[in-house]
């Protein structure tokens, strides 16, 4: 029983191809997340100038806000994706979004879960001025 | 039980707005007709404290945004896995007298589609918007009056821009 209780958690794990988003020094973006009845994990992909996108990591939101860091001056998408007990099984909702962060300047992403209804938003900040700007999640790929 | 029935909700929905024999609606103006008769279909009307253009205005930014969604659901019962794939495609027009919102819905796998299915997918819900004086709206959707709930909350939270969240299409 024991044994394949141990095969089992074996298979789901090798079968789980997420891997943990690294921790970068300049961490230019906040996380905050407020979520009732649903898991939220991010992913993150880097893309390049046709648009190809490589997986980098993945990291579970649980905690009100979340700091990291994404590569200045290249396109990253990100990927927020809503984990929830359906009537049938668990289900996931993923939003796409796409973000040029700009070196030396801050981001912030609130990311909301409530009554089957989610929002992610996105904002650039200049640290100096404190001037904010809303981004346009649709990105350009 | 509780499984099959719920896997067969998005089928009935397609098959009452059917009738007996009757073509499905391959416009919205045919889906406004139909629903009033249909078995489960239901007319709402609603009045928002909001101005008409800010509400066609919040349509066409979050409709696009929230509403192009494929939604995968699988079901692993004894009789072994079934999975359906539904497409969602919202379609926005704004008059100056009427906005409306087109909910489509194209089943990919998993449903037996009946009758033709118009272009983009079965009509699911459709809404109106139109001005009244003092800067309000008069909202009227036409739908069923289960299945498409969480659609409905966020077309009526986008018209009043209480929430501007989308809806978890996966838990229709």
């Amino acid at each position: 029983m024991r044994a394949s209780v141990l095969l089992a958690l074996l298979f789901l794990a090798a079968c789980d191809s997420s891997k943990p988003y690294p921790d970068f020094a300049d961490r230019n973006l906040r996380i905050q997340t407020e979520s009732t009845g649903a898991k939220v994990v991010m992913s993150v992909y880097g893309l390049d100038a046709s648009c190809a996108a490589e997986y980098e990591g993945s990291v579970t939101l649980d905690q009100p806000v979340v700091h990291l860091g994404l590569p200045a001056d290249r396109r990253s998408r990100l990927v927020f994706e809503f984990r929830s007990p359906g009537l049938l099984a668990r289900t996931s909702i993923k939003k796409e979004v796409e973000l040029l962060p700009r070196a030396g300047l801050r981001y912030d992403a609130r990311i909301s879960y409530k009554d089957e209804v989610y929002a992610v938003g996105l904002r650039e900040i200049e640290p100096g001025s404190g001037q904010v700007r809303d981004l346009d999640p649709r990105g350009g790929c | 039980m509780k499984k099959n029935i719920a896997f067969l909700i998005p089928f009935l929905i397609a098959l009452l707005l059917a009738g007996c024999g009757t073509q499905q609606p391959q416009n919205a103006e045919e889906f406004r007709q139909a629903i009033p008769g249909a078995f489960m279909g239901k007319v709402e009307t609603v009045e928002i404290n909001r101005s008409f253009r800010d509400v066609a205005a919040t349509w066409q930014k979050r409709a696009p945004e929230c509403l192009n969604v494929t939604v995968r659901s699988t079901d692993t019962g004894s009789a072994g896995a079934h999975t359906v794939v539904a497409v969602y495609k919202p379609t926005v027009i704004a008059g100056k007298e009427r906005a409306e919102l087109h909910v489509q819905v194209d089943y990919k796998a998993g449903v037996l589609n009946v009758g033709t299915v118009p272009p983009g997918g079965y009509y699911r819900l459709v809404a109106d918007a139109y001005p009244l004086e003092g800067s309000r709206t008069r909202l009227q959707w036409y739908g069923p009056s289960r299945g498409m709930d969480v659609v409905v909350k966020a077309i009526k939270s986008w018209a009043s821009g209480e929430n501007l969240g989308c809806p978890d299409l996966t838990k229709q």
